[in-house]
């Protein structure tokens, strides 16, 4: 499955303000699974990584990704991503 | 639907995200989940969890705020009363040079367990925050919910 538009962000510019995001699809298991920042200023620019993924100890499954505002202004963003297949 | 004027939500929960400078870093709040294909009937929760050095306070917010622009937002959240009370109250943020304000919230200490987390809450005894912008809670993680559309 795909996704876009999900929650609504602001992140200040720089390393120190990098945010940990997690996405659960109920807990299931969709395999391999992207997950991006969609940036909702003109002229900002987002950086994702630390893709991961995580088998809880109830089985349940919860993807990770870190983001980080790699311009130099604050920005608005959502997220957005989805499966391979 | 429409909703009624005198029905619509005044305030919104945000989580604030506070830097290990102990500044205002970010926020988020949840918004719908659109699924990109109709057949996509999957819900979709994000989280937000904090990053090292970092703290996470969820508070009520003017529904308004939700509208403004980055820099102005990060702006408005800084100076206010609960975020400051946060900060204050947040370890790693009292290296920052803010003033502080009497506040409810609770501040953890990063390594809060799971359990600890779902714990946290805020406003304990008489709120000294506004009405349209009470401080919910501090803690490592800020939970948040995209419900499906």
């Amino acid at each position: 499955m795909s996704y876009s538009g999900v929650g609504f962000g602001t992140i200040a510019p720089g390393a120190q303000n990098a945010q940990n995001w997690n996405i659960s699809y109920g807990g299931s298991d969709h395999g391999a699974q992207s997950i991006h920042a969609n940036p909702l200023n003109p002229g900002a620019t987002l950086q994702v990584n630390n893709q991961r993924k995580t088998r809880n100890n109830d089985g349940s499954v919860t993807y990770w990704v870190t983001i980080t505002n790699v311009g130099s202004f604050s920005t608005n963003f959502n997220l957005e991503g989805g499966g391979y297949a | 639907m429409r909703v009624p004027k005198e029905t619509a939500a005044t305030t919104v929960r945000m989580s604030v995200v506070l830097n290990s400078s102990g500044r205002v870093g970010g926020a988020f709040k949840p918004t719908q989940y659109r699924p990109a294909k109709e057949s996509d009937d999957q819900v979709v929760t994000v989280s937000l969890e904090a990053g090292p050095g970092q703290s996470i306070v969820e508070v009520e917010v003017p529904a308004e705020m939700a509208d403004l622009e980055a820099d102005e937002l990060i702006s408005r959240l800084a100076e206010h009363s609960s975020i400051r009370a946060a900060i204050a109250n947040t370890p790693t943020a009292s290296q920052a040079n803010w003033v502080s304000s009497p506040g409810a919230v609770t501040a953890l200490p990063f390594g809060v367990s799971d359990q600890e987390r779902a714990g946290i809450s805020a406003g304990q005894g008489p709120s000294p925050f506004a009405q349209s912008f009470g401080s919910v809670g501090i803690g490592r993680a800020g939970t948040v919910t995209a419900s499906q559309g």
